[in-house]
């Protein structure tokens, strides 16, 4: 959505005030990547993210009448979807009798000379070990790093202050870096961590 | 991987390193972007198709066509206490007490969870009724006045006329002669005091000592020590009337209170929530869970359903 100008966006908030249905489906086009990423980053599980984004855009539709094209429509998605994965995320965690992941067991190859495996167990790893980050962490982090969100704008959107925006990035990069170290420290014994 | 998307650390978080420091975080913000989540297409476009398809289906229904038949359908549906329907001997029994109140004077009530009824009066009023409300018409009326009593909120478009109309709550009489506007009164609710909104023309508002004059576009809400009418946006305020929840800076007691009518459900939170001010608008409201969950969602607070209905809570 960083590509997307406010231009562009008035022009749908005033798209959807007419309920004119191609300035939603240019909309829905160049938002929903980013939108999917997003919620993604909060509730860690594509289908839930998918279902969220079928709800945020009908919902979307439902209120085009009340939309504000002086506000910012990219600002009212991100919240939407940002309140929608929330809301799942509390009815998930209050249905789930907290099972135990067994979504990534642990990995022991005997061997990982091979570039291409390494690569490939580094990627699992990664993601295993952002997806143990505690969830607004995660978001914050995700939010900076693949969406290029500046801190003040996630700040606003997580309704966080900067200084915290900050923290949560700093140590979500010492976490990765602390687990990266033990694994190379692990896989690779002689290999001197980060290079 | 990410030709298109190549983001940089925050420089905040470079801030104060030395070189090699930085360097090893440049290394883990492209070695992280590795695992930037791909999309589920085959979603993305299901989901597309889905949302275009009903937004051309709900082209096919006429939005406000045929609003006669809509009214007529609604009007069939309200309940005339007065009429005489003796299906038992207890139904029999209220609807004497009922007649010996209000002296022949005819009741009508929306029951909660059904749809807001438009009333039509005989001197050619309309009164749109919201679920739970219940008005009652007096036996003079059109012949010595235009009164009629609410408990509830209704909008009125009042019908000009020689005599004047006028709305009795509990703790205000509304009067004016012909114009459109809204009254609100549920009294034993946490927000009890009549809350009057005006679209047109001009309403005259009293309680026993003083009295105020409402213009289009005020509101005022009845209190004891003074009546102060207050701008307001009328459509927005009104969102009732086609299905809406619009409310600034309300106790979150009394939207439960209002979703609780509306959709025939029972809403419980603790009093640590009801007393908390919240500010919602919603045009059209279909589901109760998704407005509390909407709700629950601005003040960070959880809610779950029930055997009867919605509950919120803290954690």
């Amino acid at each position: 959505m960083r590509s997307i100008t406010d231009e562009q966006f008035r022009s749908w908030s005033h798209g959807l005030l007419r309920s004119d249905e191609e300035s939603y489906a240019a909309l829905f086009d160049a938002s929903y990547d980013a939108l999917f990423r997003y919620t993604l980053y909060i509730t860690h599980d594509k289908a839930a993210a998918a279902d969220i984004l079928q709800d945020v855009y009908l919902k979307l539709w439902q209120v085009r009448e009340s939309i504000d094209p002086d506000r910012s429509l990219r600002a009212l998605m991100y919240q939407m979807a940002r309140n929608y994965a929330l809301n799942h995320e509390r009815q998930r965690k209050r249905h789930a009798a907290e099972a135990i992941d067994d979504d990534h067991p642990s990995v022991s190859f005997d061997t990982v000379n091979d570039d291409e495996l390494d690569a490939a167990m580094l990627k699992r790893h990664l993601e295993r070990w952002i997806s143990e980050m505690p969830q607004r962490r995660r978001e914050a982090f995700m939010l900076s790093r693949f969406e290029g969100l500046s801190h003040e704008e996630i700040a606003s959107l997580m309704d966080l202050a900067p200084k915290t925006v900050n923290n949560h990035i700093v140590l979500a990069l010492q976490h990765i870096r602390r687990k990266l170290d033990g694994f190379r420290e692990r896989e690779f014994p002689t290999d001197s961590g980060l290079t | 991987m990410n030709t298109d998307r190549t983001y940089q650390p925050n420089v905040e978080i470079l801030s104060g390193l030395d070189a090699s420091q930085q360097h090893a975080i440049q290394h883990l913000w492209e070695l992280c972007g590795q695992v930037e989540p791909s999309v589920a297409t085959d979603r993305k476009a299901e989901t597309r198709a889905m949302l275009l398809s009903r937004i051309a289906q709900e082209k096919h229904v006429p939005k406000v066509a045929d609003r006669s038949a809509l009214r007529l359908v609604r009007r069939t549906s309200v309940v005339r206490t007065a009429a005489y329907r003796t299906v038992s001997l207890a139904a029999a029994l209220v609807i004497a007490v009922a007649l010996i109140v209000f002296s022949g004077g005819e009741r009508y009530r929306v029951a909660p969870g059904s749809d807001a009824n438009l009333i039509h009066l005989d001197d050619g009023t309309s009164v749109l009724l919201s679920p739970g409300s219940r008005l009652t018409v007096g036996n003079s009326f059109g012949k010595d006045d235009r009164a009629v009593r609410l408990r509830g909120e209704a909008f009125f478009n009042v019908a000009k006329g020689p005599l004047p109309f006028s709305v009795k709550t509990a703790d205000a009489t509304t009067t004016v002669l012909g114009t459109s506007f809204n009254v609100r009164s549920w009294p034993g609710s946490l927000s009890d005091m009549s809350h009057i909104v005006v679209e047109t023309g001009r309403v005259s508002v009293a309680i026993d000592h003083l009295q105020a004059i409402v213009e289009p576009g005020q509101a005022l809400t009845v209190s004891p020590k003074a009546l102060t009418p207050v701008e307001t946006d009328p459509q927005e305020r009104l969102a009732w009337r086609s299905g809406g929840f619009s409310y600034d800076n309300e106790l979150i007691g009394t939207i439960l209170e209002d979703v609780e009518r509306r959709f025939g459900i029972s809403v419980k939170a603790p009093a640590s929530i009801r007393l908390r001010p919240v500010t919602i608008h919603r045009k059209e409201v279909s589901d109760a869970s998704e407005f509390i969950g909407d709700i629950a969602a601005t003040i960070s607070v959880r809610y779950r359903t029930t055997a009867n209905g919605l509950e919120m809570y803290l954690d």
